[in-house]
């Protein structure tokens, strides 16, 4: 069993376990999609400037569209994640007043989460998956929900252990995120 | 001496509720960016394809602005609100914090919760937003915590005290 530990996590590791949750299954989750869009000014603007006779007149059409392609562009891989960011800065003041410090309690059949104001239990079934990067835990419940375990905070004698353990226990829904992209 | 509760109840949210209330929640904080996005571009393209005579705009170009503006806007206007439903009727079914019974005793400064997945008592100073609608009183608590409140389980006394209570916050 995973010892218990006390998780205390900063600003930046609140917001950084946001931004990869929005990517795996909240705002920022299909990428594709946002492709597609900018694709399909890009393919008008091309459109526009191949098929149009007049020569003045093609070349503004089309630069509406490569200012749309831009635009869209800029909205979606710059924007977004810039707004999420600042409101994960606020959301992060929420969570420490309500959250903050988290006692993990690893059970057998899934983890408790205690603070000064809260207490929580997930099942291990309700947690989707375990998103590891280099520092943190996430633990990315139902929905976009999710809390977090910087790996700072595991007790240094048993944290290999501790880690092996949780690969174990998430080896069907476990996966690992080395870099943050946007 | 022990302040007295603002007003106390047991929820069992109905899937028809929570889906509504997503529902209604999404349209409030959706901007209208994609319809005015999308109205403009089938105007420029039925404008263009009307105007083709003076524009010399092929009719591929006029077809494909207008489609994509039709597209853009049926992707907002139905297809989200249909995936979003269609979401949270899902969650309602999978999350027990929604479908599971929930006692709520709110008080001026806090509310002590007992849900299927949460148990405490937190301060209302940490709520960030609450909204009101025909059927239902939602707070929100960042992302940590929405408490949901059908009307119809509150007399018009309560729901009025405590909108008193939210207000002055």
């Amino acid at each position: 069993m995973v010892p218990d530990c006390t998780a205390d996590c900063t600003r930046e590791e609140y917001v950084r376990a946001r931004l990869i949750t929005a990517r795996c299954s909240g705002e920022m989750q299909s990428p594709w999609i946002s492709a597609a869009w900018i694709a399909a000014a890009l393919l008008l603007g091309m459109l526009s400037l191949s098929e149009i006779g007049q020569p003045g007149y093609r070349a503004a059409v089309a630069a509406v569209f490569f200012a749309a392609a831009a635009c869209l562009a800029g909205l979606f891989f710059w924007w977004i994640p810039v707004r999420l960011r600042n409101r994960a800065r606020q959301e992060f003041e929420t969570f420490r007043q309500l959250r903050l410090p988290m006692r993990f309690r690893f059970r057998e059949d899934g983890v408790e989460t205690t603070s000064a104001l809260l207490s929580c239990f997930d099942s291990y079934a309700r947690i989707r998956e375990l998103i590891e990067t280099p520092e943190l835990l996430i633990f990315r419940r139902d929905g976009a929900g999710f809390f977090l375990l910087p790996k700072r905070c595991l007790p240094p004698d048993t944290a290999q252990q501790s880690l092996r353990l949780l690969r174990e226990e998430f080896a069907r829904h476990r996966r690992t995120m080395k870099t943050w992209i946007f | 001496m022990e302040q007295r509760p603002v007003c106390q109840c047991s929820v069992l949210l109905t899937k028809e509720e929570f889906t509504a209330f997503r529902e209604e929640n999404w349209r409030a904080e959706h901007s209208l960016a994609a319809l005015i996005g999308g109205g403009a571009l089938l105007l420029l393209g039925a404008g263009g394809w009307l105007a083709s005579g003076q524009l010399a705009l092929s009719p591929l170009l006029t077809g494909s602005m207008a489609a994509l503006g039709l597209l853009w806007i049926a992707q907002d206007r139905i297809l989200r609100p249909l995936l979003v439903r269609s979401r949270a009727a899902a969650a309602f079914d999978r999350q027990p914090e929604w479908s599971g019974s929930a006692q709520y005793v709110f008080y001026p400064d806090r509310v002590q919760l007992r849900t299927a997945r949460e148990t405490g008592e937190i301060p209302l100073s940490a709520l960030t937003a609450w909204r009101e609608s025909k059927t239902m009183l939602a707070l929100f608590f960042g992302r940590e915590l929405t408490v949901l409140l059908p009307r119809r389980l509150l007399t018009p006394q309560e729901q009025n005290d405590l909108i008193e209570v939210l207000r002055a916050l």
